[in-house]
């Protein structure tokens, strides 16, 4: 079971409100019966009138409750959908920022990264190949192209001098990725993420669902080491915080894990054993399954089952209001 | 274009005036405490207060529209694409394109040669949706300026930058070509072309152009060249990118029309002569025609379901109805 939209549950917040309007409501409503009917008749008054104001509480309350977890999107089980693609599209998407020349990975953040991404283009013939360069924004430093000559000089370009962005927008780099494959292409779509994880803005779960339901899957690679290491300076030079203290940088593989997850793709550490077969193996992996297929599976989503649920809920409420229930017993 | 996945669940709207007649028209509804409040024979109770009774039936409208809403949401309703996608692989094209100051004259009215070129490229990669087209320029130097890509979004950007001179003065038509081969090499087309667009003869020995011929022939690539630009005094202008110094004279300077026909000869390809705009368009719709490959596709529907926007303000116009019926009116139950 997965939650496509987990943000929608900080709806559920409202519940306690909805619940102490409602119980005040009931009790301003207990006095104003006692004034209107007297105390002739109060008792039997009174315990309809919490009958039917604890089952209209409970209906409205469900129906509330029902409608937030149908907003928040819950899917499980799967279903295909007919896919008939062949041939991979790759677009790297790396990231320039400072903390990529980190040394906590040999010869560094972005050296290494530069060695991984030749390593794919080394593996999957056949492929093309586009790059997109970010930071706190993000640029498409190479078109798809099967150009082995452009791609080769453009993985030695790629350095921090091509962005002067601070930052690292996640969601911004992860749009141009997308944006780079065209919409009339029949080849499978991968996108690489290469980063440290150290994102400083954006929300890249938008664009990772916009991958996820075209059939665009990504790969993340966390370069860098947990324990992190120094950030030197384009001039060779280290960089150093408003305190004069040396800024040091950790990988965060977290958030990378989960665009990863989200869009049906893998989460690989730069640092670990064999990483330089896994990618490229990964890569063709994912191009290959759907081939022999010829579909590919998405999750089934279950909105209707709980806005459907909802939708009784309310009815419920309004006739437990609007009937006169003493009729039938 | 929207649709709704699921329409039968619109079948509900047929309870809806069913709901709405119980809630508020049926005689003996619940919910309520009836007592007489005016004398007999007098004026009824009429609220004074004119707000509050149109803030209750704003409320209502509210509450009814956002239910008649939620049921539109539970019959899935979502924006559909068609896309086409194509299923053949398409050709390669490498333009290669002279940069060189002559490039700037004036004779293709009302646009100097590069500008008339870069427009007429434009318009025949609008036309050429499914082949991977590049660009190469040169003058004294040769670059890649964009790989051979179906990104022509990308390609058409890169194309509006190129200016005159930004690879020095001179000619280098032999680099020029075979870089644009080198580009081509690991290329999986079956067609690869070159169209190679200059104004000059080759005047920068590094590659010879026949020798750069030779070794396009042997990688299957087909040259077409392409000889810009009229006989006779032109007058020209342009500005160096290096230095902003803005020159301005006349050329008479002309291309080599035997060795660019050679050029294309040997190779398979046509050489076309273009000496104004109009004749310039005839020899690119003529490029266009002779390179063409089978071209199929289908199309692809893709849904994009809408569901989430139609919950999320049924569940605002609800919940406003709950928030002025039971905290700003009161309402009891």
């Amino acid at each position: 079971m997965s939650v496509a939209h987990p943000e929608a549950f900080r709806l559920l917040v409202a519940v306690p409100l909805i619940v102490l309007v409602l119980v005040l409501n009931y009790r301003a409503g207990c006095k104003d019966t006692a004034r209107l009917i007297g105390s002739l008749h109060e008792s039997t008054v009174r315990n309809l009138f919490l009958v039917k104001s604890f089952f209209g509480g409970l209906s409205f309350t469900a129906f509330y409750v029902l409608l937030v977890v149908s907003l928040a999107g819950l899917s499980w089980g799967l279903t295909t959908v007919r896919e008939d693609r062949s041939g991979l599209d790759v677009v790297f998407a790396v990231d320039v920022s400072l903390s990529m020349l980190a040394e906590d990975v040999q010869p560094s953040r972005l050296a290494r990264s530069g060695d991984l991404m030749r390593a794919v283009v080394q593996d999957l013939a056949g492929a093309r190949f586009g790059v997109v360069a970010f930071t706190g924004s993000a640029t498409r430093l190479l078109p798809l192209t099967e150009d082995q000559a452009a791609i080769e000089s453009m993985l030695n370009l790629v350095g921090p001098e091509l962005l002067s962005t601070p930052g690292t927008d996640l969601e911004r780099a992860l749009s141009a990725a997308i944006e780079s494959f065209p919409s009339d292409s029949d080849r499978h779509r991968a996108v690489v993420i290469f980063s440290d994880g150290e994102a400083h803005s954006g929300d890249e779960s938008g664009p990772a669902r916009e991958a996820a339901a075209r059939g665009i899957g990504i790969f993340t690679v966390t370069v860098g080491t947990p324990e992190g290491g120094a950030v030197p300076l384009l001039d060779g030079g280290r960089a150093f915080d408003r305190d004069g203290n040396p800024v040091h940088s950790r990988a965060e593989p977290e958030r990378l894990r989960r665009t990863a997850e989200v869009a049906g793709g893998f989460h690989l550490d730069a640092s670990e054993p064999g990483v330089f077969s896994r990618l490229p193996d990964a890569l063709s992996a994912f191009e290959g399954r759907r081939d022999s297929e010829g579909f590919r599976t998405v999750p089934v989503e279950r909105y209707r089952f709980f806005l459907g649920w909802a939708l009784i809920m309310l009815v419920v409420h309004i006739l437990i209001r609007s009937l006169r229930w003493r009729r039938w017993f | 274009m929207w649709v709704l996945e699921q329409p039968v669940a619109l079948l509900l709207l047929a309870l809806v005036p069913l709901v709405i007649y119980l809630r508020h028209g049926a005689p003996n509804r619940g919910g309520r405490l009836r007592f007489p409040i005016s004398v007999w024979g007098g004026k009824h109770f009429v609220p004074r207060v004119w707000s509050v009774a149109f803030l209750y039936r704003l409320s209502i409208l509210a509450f009814w529209l956002g239910v008649v809403i939620c049921i539109v949401a539970l019959a899935s309703p979502a924006r559909v694409y068609r896309e086409r996608i194509n299923l053949t692989r398409g050709m390669d094209i490498v333009f290669v394109l002279d940069e060189s100051p002559t490039m700037a004259a004036m004779d293709f009215e009302p646009y100097n040669r590069f500008e008339a070129a870069k427009r007429i490229i434009r318009r025949f990669v609008r036309g050429r949706e499914n082949d991977a087209i590049g660009i190469v320029s040169f003058a004294r130097d040769a670059a890649l300026r964009v790989p051979p890509t179906v990104d022509h979004e990308h390609l058409l950007e890169e194309l509006d930058r190129l200016s005159v001179m930004e690879l020095g003065d001179g000619t280098a038509i032999g680099l020029g070509i075979a870089l644009g081969a080198l580009h081509l090499q690991s290329s999986s087309a079956e067609q690869r072309v070159l169209i190679l667009l200059t104004d000059g003869k080759n005047n920068v020995s590094e590659i010879l152009p026949g020798v750069a011929a030779g070794v396009a022939r042997d990688l299957g690539v087909r040259i077409h060249t392409v000889g810009i630009g009229s006989q006779g005094e032109i007058p020209i202008e342009f500005t160096d990118p290096q230095t902003g110094r803005t020159y301005r004279g006349t050329v008479s300077d002309s291309y080599e029309a035997d060795a660019l026909r050679d050029l294309a000869n040997v190779t398979g390809g046509n050489f076309f002569e273009a000496a104004s705009l109009g004749s310039l368009e005839a020899v690119f719709q003529t490029l266009d025609t002779v390179e063409t490959v089978e071209r199929r596709a289908r199309v692809e529907v893709r849904t994009e379901s809408l569901y989430r926007h139609f919950i999320v303000l049924g569940l605002i116009l609800i919940m406003f109805d709950f928030v002025v019926r039971r905290m700003l009116l009161r309402e009891r139950l």
